[in-house]
Parts: structure tokens; sequence; C-alpha cells
């Protein structure tokens, strides 16, 4: 007690604590798992599907124009066309709705509005894709017959599983623009009031640019959700493979293959069992690839205003 | 009430003959007239949703003068500031009552424009808040609102009256957050002279900026009294004696009703400075206080 | 006053006059747009809700609940879905809470170290190392305190672009569709390692789905603890690790959960991976609850049974569609309710 010159076995040698290194390393463990999981994904989808690429060529895959597995013709492009389409009519539906909506939220509403508002835009959000599915099945077709703009007798159509999906993803861009438009501080605005600018100027010539990377993250990412949403589709849009412009047409997505495949009794190792990998490796990039783009937007947005 | 105010108004057109002859050199030497009044303030008060934050004001300011707010924080002085040009209508829950009376006209009248008011009536922000776009942007941004031309004279023109056409002429493109504070701060003023106001109202315009900045941004004041009404806020009292023409301190009262801001008492610069009226004032000054 | 305003041409040349507030047709109609698309949000929203409570409240009743699937629509039930359901979420829970919680921990308070600390600590155990050789140590525990060393020293390098691949790797696993999800674990869970296309394989997959879904939303918890706690315990003599365990995530735990129950409630409806794993199977007989059992069990759930009557052309079993529907989504709002709950009652403001 008398003195504090450290000593061989005192304060500064450090105790061994061969449990804490333990369970250090479980949690790193842990900490590492998600990327088994990137990599179980890809291992999976390429080597579950590697019995596909010698039976089909890939040059016919990504040029064929017709899915018709019992004849043997794997050409991906008319699913890749009907899921890319439905995501369009999806976005057209939900970008103008949704960004729409967070303009007002964040630059218009009431503060107790938004209160309300938000978290029932969120409960849409969390409405699991078969309710939808539903939801255009049983609601958006028939309206949509009823108006004349798809023929009455047809069940199936890309035009109201992409209105649908625009449902669906309409929530993600309202609720992420917003949290963008809001992180604009409120010295900007004033900046802009300050000069004798009206409420529309200073929402759309300065928060709106000021946000634009975060809206735009909130837009890839939302159509994201659109190319690899499964089950409204299915549902809506029908399990015929259909190469065409017309969205009032039935036409199978690349997810909808996967769903009927499914369904099937598909044997472990025939060609039709492997395809639906092929084309979930192909969803996967095409995903990812919008997923990156939205991952290096939102970096953008945060380094400005942090 | 509105005829004192139109008498406001009287007086201002006598001065558009006055105000040439005022030859000041600097701000210690310039001699005080009783000039027309820009504002008239009648007891105003502010609330915030139920908090009482400022009340009682009875003030006037006026043209082509230096005006300074002071007052320990909580006073109150800030958001009088933002009664003068309605900047408070933007807060929700926020409630002017009182009357301000803009050159004989009662700025909070039902009928009258608040976007025009602000037009008229320019802001400096305590922190710069420049555009996150380039300088010639942010500058044109407020013309344009305003239906003015931003020819490249006239952005010029601006630059130069604040003191930064030197420092930026060669990178009118650039992003205006690259610029320093200080450059930034100019740039905000720039900009609010830009729009041809008539007042320009700074809200502790130098809080952030570093000393250097800070004097050419006074000198600045001094050189855009001649031209416009200038209303400041400042807790650097240092600031308000080398800048101001008068002097208005706030204070704060705690009581029933809260805590909240009074003016304490409003006169020249050099007499609020040399023989203050109101104890609290001699307090605050001597740095007894706050 | 109106002697005054008589007497003041001058003065209106000099002051021009206040504006008049006027209507500014271009900002009303921007206000009127922006509110229409939130009306159209909104409405959409109702019209989802009417429609299915239209078409399903007419079967909602105790029986429809406590009966099983039938091929018969009047008799049709929903039991074996909702212990379907059961099974999974305990699978689910089982793989993506303990996990999810270590990675939270891990990434949150270990593996954000930037590359200044990480050589501060190399330092520290050169330092060390230096001091006990010079002190005569050897043995065990020398060779321990080498090892460690070592580790130090590749982290050092390793460390911050394999933490910053982390952070994006699961920022992107997020936004994966979950039908890939279903993929993996058709082929992980019954392809290699031989389960049945079970209950088991599928609360195995949906645990691996919301797996990045609970490490954000955990992570963001530990986050908002404030670091003095920690310092606080370290000051009072705990290692880092101790400080973390017993103090950070206990004050966070609550977070966690909240985070958590959100992850379950999506997790709850999705049906793409199921019936990639499972198919669609027209399971009759009630599910055993035991969890030892699940790999013998046909996998079924809530959203399997809702998507095999929707997948019908009778509109008798679309009908029955729409009332398991209001049974989902009663689900997932007392489960969102529960979160509210739980993220009011025990969530402190630091």
């Amino acid at each position: 007690m008398s003195t504090l010159s450290p000593s061989p076995g005192g304060i500064r040698a450090g105790r061994r604590r061969p449990l804490e290194g333990v369970v250090l390393l479980l949690l790193g463990a842990a900490g590492v798992v998600s990327l088994l999981v990137t990599a179980g994904i890809v291992f999976t989808l390429f080597n579950e599907g590697s019995g596909f690429w010698r039976e089909v060529s890939v040059v016919g895959f990504f040029t064929g124009t017709d899915w018709f597995p019992v004849n043997d013709q794997f050409g991906v492009l008319p699913l890749l066309a009907a899921s890319l389409q439905i995501a369009a009519i999806a976005a057209l539906v939900a970008i103008p709705v949704g960004l729409g909506s967070a303009i007002y939220l964040s630059e218009y509403a009431p503060e107790r509005l938004r209160r309300v508002v938000k978290p029932i835009l969120e409960l849409l959000a969390g409405m699991p894709t078969i309710v939808l599915g539903y939801f255009a099945l049983e609601s958006i077709t028939p309206a949509f017959q009823n108006v004349g703009v798809i023929e009455s007798g047809r069940i199936y159509s890309m035009l109201s599983a992409g209105v649908v999906v625009g449902l669906l993803i309409t929530p993600t861009i309202a609720s992420l623009s917003e949290d963008a438009l809001r992180a604009v501080p409120r010295s900007m605005r004033e900046g802009a009031f300050g000069l004798g600018a009206t409420r529309r100027v200073v929402s759309t010539r300065i928060v709106l640019p000021a946000a634009l990377s975060g809206v735009m993250a909130s837009i890839v990412l939302a159509i994201s959700r659109a190319v690899g949403e499964t089950m409204a589709v299915t549902l809506a849009a029908g399990v015929q493979p259909n190469l065409t412009a017309d969205p009032r047409d039935p036409a199978q997505s690349i997810t909808a293959v996967i769903v009927q495949v499914s369904k099937g009794e598909a044997v472990r190792g025939s060609t039709i069992y492997e395809s639906i990998f092929a084309i979930g490796a192909v969803l996967f990039v095409v995903t990812l690839l919008i997923n990156l783009v939205a991952v290096a937007l939102v970096r953008r947005y945060r380094t400005i205003y942090q | 009430m509105s005829s004192n105010s139109r008498i406001g108004g009287e007086v201002s057109q006598h001065a558009e003959n006055r105000i040439p002859a005022m030859e000041v050199e600097n701000a210690g030497a310039r001699e005080l007239v009783d000039g027309p009044t820009v504002f008239d303030c009648h007891d105003v008060s502010v609330q915030y949703g139920r908090s009482l934050a400022l009340t009682g004001v009875n003030l006037a300011i006026r043209r082509n003068e230096i005006t300074a707010l002071i007052g320990p924080s909580g006073c109150g002085k800030s958001t009088f500031l933002r009664c003068l040009n309605r900047m408070n209508d933007l807060i929700p829950g926020a409630r002017v009552s009182g009357d301000i009376w803009y050159a004989g006209e009662d700025m909070y009248a039902t009928d009258v424009d608040a976007v025009d008011v602000r037009r008229r009536i320019g802001m400096v922000f305590q922190k710069p808040n420049p555009f996150p776009k380039t300088i010639r942007e942010n500058l044109a941004f407020g013309m344009k609102v305003n239906g003015i031309k931003a020819s490249p004279d006239r952005i010029e023109e601006v630059l130069r009256r604040a003191a930064l056409w030197d420092e930026v002429k060669d990178k009118l493109d650039d992003d205006a957050f690259a610029l320093s504070g200080g450059q930034q701060q100019r740039l905000c003023i720039a900009r609010a002279i830009a729009v041809q106001p008539e007042v320009i109202l700074m809200d502790e315009p130098c809080s952030a900026l570093d000393p250097i900045s800070t004097l050419a941004i006074e000198e600045l004041m001094r050189d855009l009294r001649e031209q416009y009404t200038i209303v400041i806020v400042t807790h650097n009292m240092q600031q308000a004696a080398r800048v101001s023409d008068r002097t208005a301190f706030f204070t704060v009262v705690q009581d029933d009703r809260g805590r909240y801001g009074v003016l304490a008492e409003s006169d020249t610069t050099e007499r609020i400075f040399r023989a203050p009226a109101d104890k609290r004032t001699q307090d605050y000054i001597t740095g007894r206080f706050g | 006053m109106t002697t005054g305003s008589a007497e003041l041409p001058v003065a209106a040349t000099a002051h021009r006059p206040l504006a008049k507030k006027r209507g500014r047709p271009g900002d009303a109609v921007f206000h009127g747009l922006l509110l229409t698309a939130l009306g159209i949000a909104l409405a959409a929203l109702a019209w989802l809700f009417i429609s299915i409570l239209s078409n399903g409240l007419g079967n909602l009743s105790w029986d429809f609940i406590t009966s099983r699937p039938s091929s018969n629509p009047a008799r049709a039930g929903f039991i074996s879905a909702l212990k379907g359901t059961l099974v999974l979420m305990f699978y689910t829970v089982l793989v993506a809470i303990p996990v999810g919680f270590a990675a939270a921990l891990y990434l949150e308070k270990f593996a954000s170290r930037t590359r200044d600390d990480l050589e501060a600590k190399l330092r520290r155990r050169e330092r060390r190392i230096a001091e006990r050789r010079a002190a005569g140590a050897g043995g065990p525990g020398m060779a321990f305190a080498q090892v460690r060393l070592a580790w130090s020293r590749v982290w050092v390098r390793v460390g911050p672009p394999v933490n910053h691949v982390l952070d994006v790797n699961i920022s992107n696993l997020a936004a994966v569709p979950s039908i890939i999800y279903g993929l993996l674990g058709l082929a992980l869970f019954v392809a290699i390692m031989g389960f049945s296309k079970s209950l088991l394989a599928g609360g195995l997959t949906l645990g691996v789905l919301v797996l990045p879904i609970i490490i954000i939303s955990a992570r963001e918890a530990v986050r908002a603890v404030p670091v003095s706690i920690e310092q606080g315990a370290m000051a009072l003599g705990a290692t880092r690790l101790q400080a973390v365990m017993r103090q950070v995530f206990p004050a966070a735990l609550p977070g966690m959960l909240t985070g958590s129950i959100l992850a379950l409630s999506r997790a709850i409806g999705e049906t793409a991976p199921l019936i990639v794993v499972g198919g669609v199977t027209y399971a009759t007989r009630e599910p055993s609850l035991n969890p030892l059992e699940a790999d013998a069990q046909p996998l079924f759930a809530m959203p399997l049974q809702i998507y095999s009557w929707a997948d019908r052309p009778q509109q008798a079993f679309l009908d029955l569609a729409a009332t398991g529907i209001i049974v989902l989504i009663a689900s997932l709002i007392v489960m969102n309710l529960l979160a509210i709950w739980l993220r009011n009652r025990y969530t402190r403001r630091w």
C-alpha cells in the first residue's frame, strides 16, 4: 500500500482472461455470419444452378425470347421484361404519390397530422405482400375491368400487378424521402424564406435539391423491392410467360416462375429445378446492382449534413 | 395607434431630402438625427404554444440607422427580430400580438402578404446558411424569386457591396460550402442585398465567426447603413457599441407567467453604454449579470 | 387615420405599400397536388382494408380459427396454419435473435474501432510483452500473449476494411428479395443438409431472412446507449467486454427486442420463401407444436394457407383467403402494439 511502483505481477502486467477471448470470438463469429449468408446465397445460386448451364447455352438464355421449359426453351428475356415492366409501372405510381406525400408531410403538414399519418403509411409498408396480391386480384383488376381498361374476363395483367406493387413501395419512398427532406437543416429553409420565397419555391428549389441523393436512394431502393416482389406479382400478373409491350397483358415475372416451379414437384437435378436457381441468380444480380446504387447515394447524402 | 404610425410615414417623406445631407465618417462620430421610423412597435408579445417568450415591447426603429438588440440569452431579442419580417409565421404555434407598423402600414394586417414582407425585409442568420449550390446560384436564387435578372454585372455589384468580390470572382461556379465561414456569411449578406431589400435584419451574424471575419462584417454593416436600415441582434456588447447607432436592451423576467423577455430600455448607443437609465442595463453592461 | 392617408401620396412612392395578400396559382396547384398524392396513398390503404373486411368478415368465427383445412369451404379453418406459423416463429427466433444480437454488439462495440484505436492497442500489447520478457516471464502465459500480439498485428491492417465490408454487406442483405432467401433455404437446408421440406427448414430460412434486419435494428439500439455508461463501468475496473455485456447490453435490450418484434412481424407474413422451400402443401392434419418434431411436419403457415385459398377460382375460397388475411393482419397489429408497449415501457431517454 505504501508504494505504487509497478511490479511484474502488478497493475501493468495485465491479467490473462481466456474466457473473455472466447466470448469475443463468439461475438465476432456472429458478426461474420452475415458474410456467410451472402457467400451462401452466391454459392447456392451458382452451385445448384450449375447443371443448368450445361444444358442451356448462356447466349440462348440471355437472348431467347421464349420461356417454355417443356420444350426445353429457356429464354430469360420475357421473364426479365415482365419483372422490369411491372417495376416500371410501380415506379410510375409510387414516385409521384410517394414523393408528393413526403413533401407534403415534411414541408406542409402540421406536426400533429404528420405524427398520425406517418405510422399509417408505415403500416402499409409492413403489409404482407400476399395481402396486396389478393387486393389486386379481388379489387384492382375488377376496378380496371369496370372502367374498361382491362377487358372483362381477363384475370391477370401486368397493369394490376404494377399498380399494386406501386402501392406496396409508395410508403418506402414516402417514408425514406421524408426522412431525407427533414434532414435538410431548417436554417436553409429560413434562408430561402427570408429572401421572400414561397413555400412551393422553398420546397422544390431548395429542400428537394438539397435532399436529392436521399430521395433518389429511397426511389432506387423501392424499385429494387419492386423488381424482387413476388406474391403480389404472381397473384396479379399470372403465370404465363409472355414477351409483350402491352401492360394490360398477363406476363410471368422471374419471381412468379420461381413460385410456379416450387409449387410443383421439381426433382433436384432436373433442368427445371436448376432453372430457378439460374433465374434467381439473374434476379440477385439485378437487385444487387440497384442496391449498390442506393448505398452509394445514401452515403453521399450522409456526408453532406453531418 | 394607427395615426401615430401615419406620422411615422409622414416623416419619412421629409427624410428623403435629409438623408443625403448626413455625411458620416464612422459610427463613433456620427451625429444622430431623429429620422423617420421604419418600424413602430407597440406592445408586441410573442407566444410559442402556451409559453410566453416576449411581452410588452414598444420600440421605434429609425431609417438608415443600425439598431442593436442586446441582452442575456433567453431575453427574446432574436424572437423580436423575427417578428420584424414575419419569420415567426413559419414556426407552428407561434403567435405575435400587439402592433408592428412598417413605414406606416400594419405589417400584421390580415390582408398583408407575408411573402412580400420578407422580400422587402431581408435577413441574415446566426449561422451562415448558404444553399448547397454554387456561389452564383446562391445569389441568383433570391433574385429570380423576386423577378430580378441575375446578370453578371448585377452579381458582381452585390458581391462588391458585400466586400466579397475579390475573393470569389474566379470561383463563382464553385460550391458555396467551399468558402470559409466568414466568406459564407458575407455571401449570405450579399444574397440578402441582391434582392434589394429596404431593411436588413441580422441575427447574431458574427457569433459563428472568427475575429477577423467579424471585423470585416462590421465594416460592411457600417458601409451598408448608408443605404439600408439594419437591425442586429448581438450578444457581444463591444460589437453593439462599435457598430450601432441605437441600442435596445432586453432582459429576462421570471414570474407567474413563466420566464420571458421584456424590453428594459432603448436609447442611443452612446447613452445606453455611458449612462443607462435602467439598473438592469447597467448591471449587464458592467458585467454583473448575464 | 383617414385624413392621414389622404395626405400621404408622396410616402407611397418613397415607401411602396406592402403588397396585399394574393393568390399564387402555382403555389395553390402545387399544394393541391401534394395533398392529392397523400390522399391517394391513404385512400388506397382504406380501400384495401374495406375490401378485405367486406370479403372476409363473414367467415370470421371461432370455428374458423379452430378448424382444420378442408376442401369444403364451409368447414375450412385456420388452425393448422396458425400452429405452423407458431413453430416457424420458434425457429426463426432461435436462429435470428442470438446471432443477431451478438453480431450487433460486436459490430457496434468492437468492430467500429478506427485504425488509430487498433494501432494504440497494438503498441500497448507490444510494450506489455517487452516488459514481461524483461521481467523474465515465460511459459504458456507468454505464448498466449504472443498469439494475441500476432493477431493484433494482423487485425490493424485487416480489421477496418473487413468491418467496412461487413457494414455494406448487411445493408445489402437487408435489400435482397425474400424469394432469394427461399432459394438459399431450399439449397442449404433441404438439398445439402437433407432436412425434409418441413417447418424446420422453413423456420431456419425465415431466421436467415430476418437476420440482417435484426442486426440493423439491434445496432441502432446499442448505439442509443450513451458511451458514458460503458465508460463508467470501465472506470470501475471492468474490462471492455464486461462493460458491454453487463451494462450496455441490458440497457439496449428493450430497444433490441422492439426491433426484433418488428422484424418478426415481417417474417410472419413472408410467403414466397416458404413456397420455394416447401411448395404449397394441402395439410389437413394439425402440426405438432413440439419443436423437436418440426422436421417431420410439412411446411405450412398462415400466408401459405392464404395463398392456396387465393389461388383457387371459387369465390368461397377467395373469401376464406380474406378471412385468413384478417387473422394475419390482426396478429401483425398485436405484435406491433407489443413492440410499441415495450418501447414506451422500457426505453429510457438518456
